[in-house]
């Protein structure tokens, strides 16, 4: 633990620090360019120049570059380390074009704060600049390289954090060069990064050019929406419209950096076609009318048909508060318990998911950098949860070994083991590989050690070819992992899987000893859905009932819709029809309730068919608290206060200059207060002495936390100690191994698929036509070529997809690309049987799919 | 994409022989040394010079040519080629007069020099010939200090040149350039 | 004086290997492996105080013993063939005169570094050089001298030639090791190729003339090799180019210390007619000018550094009393602001804003001022990232110097003093050509 004197101040920090990181400890940023905490040091802009005075280093160094050591004396600004900073400050500006007035980075530009911080202001330079062409990066991320300073931080992010290849660094000397091979769309999905770790304005966003400055912009720490990692964001809202979203720094989560799904996913926020204006039967009503006719109409259901009649639907993307007053809602007036989820398999899984995050086996996403073994069973992070396969790259970056587990030909940016397997097979590979690990390892307590066992004895697939070598070669390295991890993808795996992955990393953290580590890393289906799951738990925790018995999420309601048991639904921040992929038969439910009440922010068709919305605010327009798939409570907080963006009101124009209280489609409310006044409405007596205390009854409600101070900067993390319980894994029939049919999966995608960003309107332009993959055999044995057009018949309708040939996955499943809100997509279930003779060559010439516009309605 | 073995995500090289393809035996040659070094990387600037040579100067076509013989991908190619000046990524002659003008040749020349070869081959500085037999290119410092003035010539030194020698040496080239081996550094 | 590495120099040819045999060589080779341990050839090359020849001077033994035995190999030796420093011709010299000489030189290191694989690396515009090398390692492989088990022994080597695609910064050993592993060669600072070199493993990278000398100091013995230098200081004999104005440039093996002006005015002949010595750089275009008072300092590197110079690589570019110094210099930093690599800001920026102003100076704009400016900024040239941008600013500072008042007559004048005219060639532009 070094201790060094920076400017007359004594620090002592940890082994390995550098000195310009000391310094920032101390609070005193030494000017940097090409030093980034995330990229590390690359000793190329001379900027962070400082005077050592004494002790094992002397003379003027690069303190990105020297490590902290005991008895070092540094001053920053000695004379001579100012006068060469600034002259590196000059040397940087030489080519720069001055043109600040009309870069998107004013204001918010690290080259202006530290030119300006080196002291250098005269330009003395009158000599030609060099100068560049632009390329066209694709619609997320403009170029423009006269600003460049040539830090190369662009580059070390893209290839070496990253790991993607379409971009590089081209020429030498004063001519270098930023950029791709030739124009076209950055391939990687983080490339929207670069307009963050780029100091100047060579990268800036694309999307919002020209709409604002930082100055003109109110921000607020966010929270992303569009999987469960719970990336940090900072929002920037100007005239009442989301402009752009930027990365917020979380150690603990997303690093320094988001996916390009977080950053412009954003778009349903402004959509002229949001539910602003309350509405009763058509009408335009105040929101007190609204709710006050959403109550009668509720009552007037039970009142006949009993309370059970009433049911209430809530989604893994309404914050805890949300979830909290509908459970009270559902307390105090006898109403159906919430759901959350589309089915009791899926119920299944949160549970058994949130189960498994427990403080023994618990790792942060920050946390997957120090792994040194990680199975991903089921996942394809880059598709799924973008920022989870950046992870990973970091972790085997530090000497991790990645194996993936998965049917589908996942693609990640290290290298990794693929394990592609049948989807029948995941967890029975899972099983062989730990069990086979554990051979001979210690494990306290006696039915671990005979579950290991069983374990060990699981039969291995007899496909593919050498499967059990492979297992065999993973579980020897797995043994002498120090600090393994189980990744569990949601979707794909069966229903026993995350349970089973969990019981497993409990398994490996267990014959690990103490101090031993061992992770699970889940991924749930939405930036809540582990909230939402501890809701359910919690509801049934309160009922002495450990299993999550009745709840049947949509299904359920849908099943009982048709049997006429409910006649009323109250859908909160949630769209059955997202939530449950059989459209026609949830259409002729809906069709049956005599109430359909819809309190959300999006668009959709549900709200477009209830009878009486009630629209509420979105996470930029009001607080609200997540909680991760690692269990890690955030708060999200609001950006500004909501209405129709100014862009709408004025028509492109100056807002009308007429005069009245409150903002144009200001109504909405967050979701959660209007759930109060509801229950104000309904259950008068009690809602008083809720309300009058919402928090702390709220934090009641949900079990965890919701006070402020405890959500510190890093969030919450609630993985509580548990118990372990081991779990059987699914293993397939042998049956079915004799004779396994084909399937067919309907997987999500970086772009297009997730709900909330599908309705951006960019979303359209970067998710492209959808794709069928099948396997290189099955396509050459229909005479079908990589490239090619198909018509895939479905239940709901045909889809005309590209054809892509992969010879990376397992032989019994076919792949098509997911799109909400397409019914002809969505069959009986994501996964379902399938017959590729059906499939068609369409004709030459056929447009490609054009079903992917992202509607602004679900009508 | 090596797609069996999960490595990362890269675009497709799509690359077609065309009518100039490089005659089975060398690409199978080039491609078995690529397999054979410990890193396939190694061998990026012999692919480079051996498909430079043999499509007259490292075009766009002997770009995506290298991408396929090395399984890299066109940026991390271009990231080489346009760093280095033996390199060309655009059309030169078969000969490339790389006349010298490091400071050493520059004290023992006027502009004479300069200005014969210009006016023999009828070109400015750093441009081709239009029979694309002759490119001159400035370059210092070529390595023949003690021969001031001096130039290089497909790997032959010609020094000292006065501006007499200039469209002597020219037409012997031309004589030449038929049967003229070819070396692997123009 | 007695010749030892251009003892087999012919004017038409290289010498055969034969010739080399019959002139000792390969004994030192058969001697090492028969008698020898790798230590005790490093041993002697430390004993002999051989410093390396290309530009920095660094002693070899030290240099080769600096290898932590505990790292993992295999490990690599770079004979360094990119001579590109203009003035510089002594290394091509070398190998077209004795190329078994400098073969026997590098397989003497690799054994006793303990090295497996060595790698020519070569500049494009040697490519005879390289068929050459290619030809001549056949002839050695024949006759047991490369490959495994050489003439009998445990030790196993192989030698081969890459060739370089150009650029001056390859020359850089760190740069060398980023080219030869198909990166884009930026030099690596902060790791030391003897740890982590080619590939990550042990690396050595010397100069072909350094390793030249390695077979005589092993065949006769350190002690006979001390005996060469004309100073205590020197180390053997040493190849002085000499090129610029003077009656007969050529390469001349002399011993290391010989004094300026004896290599100057014996062996290059002097002056050509009409015209008066100047200055001259010592090492090539990364060291600065000496003006003729300093001729008389012995060519070592410690009489050198002495007398506040660098010898560099010993190649004496001579300029004449009727040249332009700041003209001169003009072309020189051009060469620099063309082949600089681009990573660090002062080489990339600083040196195109220092021939700026001394574009300024001779096109009769310049202003007093711009001394001090340039003085200011060559001196910061040494915090840029590697010892190139310091290389480019030496012939500056050396104006600066001992010739100010040159500049200043510029400045007075409002033109060049030498009557040339506005600098001629479209090349300080820096416009870009076919690469």
């Amino acid at each position: 633990m070094p201790t060094l004197t920076i400017d007359g101040r004594t620090i002592t920090v940890e082994n390995g620090l550098t000195v310009i990181e000391a310094a920032e400890r101390l609070g005193i940023m030494i000017p940097r360019f090409c030093w980034h905490e995330a990229l590390g040091a690359a000793g190329a802009c001379r900027m962070c120049a400082v005077m050592f005075e004494d002790g094992p280093v002397k003379g003027l160094q690069m303190s990105c570059t020297v490590a902290a050591a005991d008895g070092m004396v540094v001053s920053t600004d000695h004379p001579e380390a100012m006068a060469f900073r600034a002259q590196v400050a000059e040397w940087l500006m030489m080519n720069h074009p001055h043109d600040c007035p009309i870069c998107d980075e004013g204001g918010q530009c690290h080259l202006q704060d530290t030119t300006i911080s080196a002291g250098h202001s005269l330009r003395r330079y009158q000599g030609p600049k060099r100068t560049y062409p632009d390329q066209d990066l694709g619609p997320l991320v403009t170029h423009e390289m006269n600003r460049c300073i040539h830090c190369y931080r662009c580059v070390r992010f893209y290839q070496e954090y990253c790991g993607y290849r379409d971009f590089g660094v081209m020429k030498n000397a004063s001519q270098v060069f930023y950029g791709r091979y030739k124009s076209g769309r950055l391939e990687s999905p983080f490339a929207g990064n670069l307009t963050g770790v780029c100091p100047t304005g060579v990268y800036t966003d694309k999307p919002s050019r020209h709409k604002g400055r930082r100055w003109d912009m109110q921000r607020a720490p966010s929270v992303c929406m569009h999987c469960s990692l719970g990336c940090n964001l900072t929002a920037n809202a100007r005239y009442r419209e989301i402009i752009r979203l930027e990365a917020r720094k979380n150690a603990a989560v997303n690093g320094h950096f988001i996916c390009d799904r977080g950053r412009h996913g954003f778009g349903a926020a402004n959509l002229a076609s949001r539910p602003r204006a309350p509405m009763t039967d058509g009408a335009q009503v105040s929101l007190a009318e609204a709710v006050k006719t959403a109550v009668l109409r509720l009552q007037n259901v039970t009142a006949k048909h009993g309370p059970g009649s009433a049911a209430i639907l809530s989604s893994p993307r309404a914050n805890l508060e949300t979830l909290a007053a509908l459970k009270l809602l559902a307390a105090e007036t006898g109403f159906r318990a919430p759901e959350y989820f589309g089915s009791p398999v899926e119920i299944a899984k949160a549970a058994a998911a949130a189960r498994g995050v427990c403080a023994e086996t618990a790792v942060s996403m920050g946390g997957l950098a120090k792994a040194d073994m990680i199975l991903v069973l089921g996942a394809d992070p880059v598709n799924e949860a973008p920022m989870l396969a950046l992870a990973l790259r970091q972790a085997a970056r530090n000497g991790a070994a990645v194996a993936v587990i998965d049917p589908r030909p996942v693609s990640l940016p290290c290298d990794f083991e693929r394990v592609a397997v049948s989807r029948r097979h995941l967890e029975a590979c899972l099983a062989a590989l730990v069990g086979k690990s554990l051979e001979g390892a210690s494990l306290a307590g006696a039915d671990m050690a005979a579950y290991a066992a069983t374990l060990a004895k699981t039969p291995v697939p007899a496909s593919p070819e050498g499967l059990a070598d492979r297992l065999d070669a993973l579980a020897q390295k797995l043994k002498t992992a120090a600090f393994p991890v189980v990744v569990c993808g949601f979707d794909l795996p069966g229903e026993s899987a995350p349970g089973f992955a969990a019981a497993c990393a409990r398994l490996l953290k267990a014959s690990r000893g103490e101090s031993g580590r061992a992770g699970f890393f889940p991924l749930f289906p939405g930036p809540n859905a582990m909230g939402a799951a501890m809701a359910l738990m919690d509801q049934r925790d309160a009922r002495s009932d450990p299993e999550p018995g009745d709840a049947r999420g949509v299904l359920g309601l849908v099943e009982a819709m048709e049997r006429g048991e409910i006649r009323a639904l109250l859908a909160v921040e949630a769209d059955p029809f997202a939530l449950f992929p059989d459209h026609e038969r949830l259409r002729k439910a809906l069709a049956n309730l005599d109430v359909l009440v819809v309190c959300d922010w999006l668009p959709s068709f549900a709200a477009g068919a209830a009878r009486v919305v009630l629209p509420c605010r979105n996470a930029f327009e009001t607080d609200g608290h997540y909680v991760n798939g690692e269990g890690r409570l955030q708060k999200s907080c609001k950006v500004f206060d909501g209405g129709e963006p100014v862009s709408l009101t004025g028509a492109g124009g100056h807002p009308p200059r007429t005069f009245a209280a409150g903002t144009p489609g200001g109504e909405a409310e967050p979701s959660w207060r209007i759930v109060l006044s509801l229950l104000a409405l309904a259950a008068p007596g009690v809602a008083k002495a809720v309300r009058s205390q919402a928090r702390p009854s709220l934090s009641r409600a949900v079990s965890c936390a919701l006070a402020d101070e405890a959500c510190g900067a890093e969030g919450v993390v609630l993985a509580m100690p548990r118990p372990f319980a081991p779990v059987a894994p699914a293993l397939s029939d042998p049956a079915q191994n004799a004779n396994p049919g084909m399937e067919l999966y309907l997987a999500e995608e970086t772009f297009g698929t997730e709900e909330i960003s599908s309705y951006a309107p960019i979303t359209a332009e970067l998710a492209g036509p959808p794709v069928l993959t099948l396997p290189a055999r099955t396509a050459a044995a229909l005479d079908l070529a990589d490239g090619g057009s198909v018509n895939v018949p479905l239940p709901g309708g045909g889809v005309l997809a590209v054809l892509r040939v992969s010879e990376a996955m397992a032989p019994d499943l076919a792949v098509l690309s997911r799109r909400p809100g397409i019914p002809a997509l969505c069959p009986g279930g994501p996964i379902a049987p399938f017959d590729p003779a059906t499939l068609t060559k369409a004709a030459a010439g056929t447009d490609s799919a054009g079903t992917t516009d992202a509607k602004e309605t679900r009508a | 994409m090596d797609e069996t073995n999960g490595k990362s995500p890269v675009s497709a090289c799509a690359f077609t022989p065309g009518e100039r393809s490089l005659p089975p035996e060398v690409e199978e040659e080039l491609k078995r040394k690529v397999a054979a070094a410990e890193h396939p990387r190694e061998m990026a600037v012999d692919v480079m010079y051996a498909l430079q040579n043999h499509y007259g100067y490292f075009s766009d076509t002997a770009l995506t040519h290298a991408c396929d013989i090395l399984g890299m991908t066109h940026v991390e190619l271009e990231e080489l080629a346009t760093f280095y000046d033996y390199i060309y990524r655009e059309p030169v002659g078969k000969y490339v007069i790389h006349v010298c003008d490091g400071v050493v040749c520059y004290l023992r020349h006027d502009d004479a020099f300069f200005r014969a070869l210009c006016e023999t081959l009828g070109v400015g500085l750093g441009e081709t010939t239009a029979d694309r037999l002759f490119t001159i290119l400035p370059t210092a410092c070529i390595g023949d200090c003690h021969k001031a003035p001096s130039m290089l010539i497909n790997g032959v030194f010609y020094g000292p040149v006065t501006p007499e020698m200039v469209p002597g040496i020219i037409a012997d080239l031309r004589k030449r350039a038929e049967e003229d081996i070819e070396v692997m550094c123009r | 004086m007695e010749k030892v590495l251009f003892r087999n120099r012919r004017p038409d040819r290289p010498a055969t290997l034969t010739e080399y045999r019959q002139s000792g060589g390969y004994e030192g080779l058969a001697k090492a492996l028969a008698h020898m341990t790798p230590k005790d050839v490093a041993e002697a090359v430390r004993a002999s105080g051989l410093r390396g020849r290309g530009g920095a001077g660094f002693p070899a033994g030290r240099k080769w013993e600096s290898i932590d035995p505990a790292r993992k190999g295999p490990r690599y030796i770079l004979p360094n063939t990119d001579e590109m420093e203009p003035g510089t011709f002594k290394d091509r010299i070398l190998v077209n005169a004795d190329p078994h000489l400098v073969i026997e030189g590098i397989i003497l290191a690799a054994y006793a570094i303990g090295a497996e694989r060595g790698i020519f690396f070569i500049r494009p515009s040697y490519e005879m050089d390289a068929q050459l090398l290619e030809k001549e390692l056949q002839n050695a492989r024949e006759a047991g001298f490369l490959g495994k088990n050489i003439l009998g022994s445990d030790f196993s080597f192989e030698l081969s030639v890459h060739r370089s695609a150009g650029r001056y910064i390859c020359g850089e050993a760190s740069a060398q090791i980023n080219a030869i592993q198909g990166r884009r060669p930026n030099p690596r600072k902060g790791v030391r190729s003897t740890d982590r070199g080619l590939w990550d493993r042990p690396t050595v990278v010397n100069n072909v003339e350094t390793l030249s000398c390695v077979p005589d100091i092993i065949r006769r013995g350190p002690e006979w090799f001390r005996t060469l230098a004309a100073t205590p200081e020197g180390d053997g004999n040493k190849l002085y180019c000499v090129s610029g104005m003077v009656a007969s440039p050529d390469c001349f093996e002399l011993p290391m210390g010989a004094p300026l002006r004896e290599i100057i005015f014996e062996h290059a002949g002097g002056m050509l007619d009409g015209r008066e010595f100047k200055a001259c750089l010592p090492g090539g275009t990364s060291t600065a000018f000496m003006p003729a008072s300093l001729l008389d300092t012995p060519m070592d590197f410690d009489n050198m550094k002495k007398a506040g110079q660098r010898l560099g690589t010993g190649s004496i570019i001579v300029f004449d009393h009727k040249t332009c110094l700041v003209r001169a210099t003009i072309n020189i930093i051009n060469f620099f602001v063309r082949e600089s690599c681009g990573w660090c800001t002062p080489c990339r920026e600083g040196l195109p804003m220092i021939r700026d102003l001394l574009l300024r100076i001779e096109n009769g704009e310049g202003k007093e001022e711009h001394i001090a400016r340039l003085r200011e900024m060559t001196a910061m040239m040494r915090h840029a990232y590697c010892a190139f941008a310091p290389g480019a600013a030496a012939p500056v500072e050396g104006l600066l110097a001992h010739f100010e008042d040159e500049l200043r007559e510029h400045i007075r004048q409002k033109a060049c003093p030498f009557g040339l005219g506005k600098p001629r060639c479209g090349d300080w532009e820096a416009r870009q050509f076919a690469y």
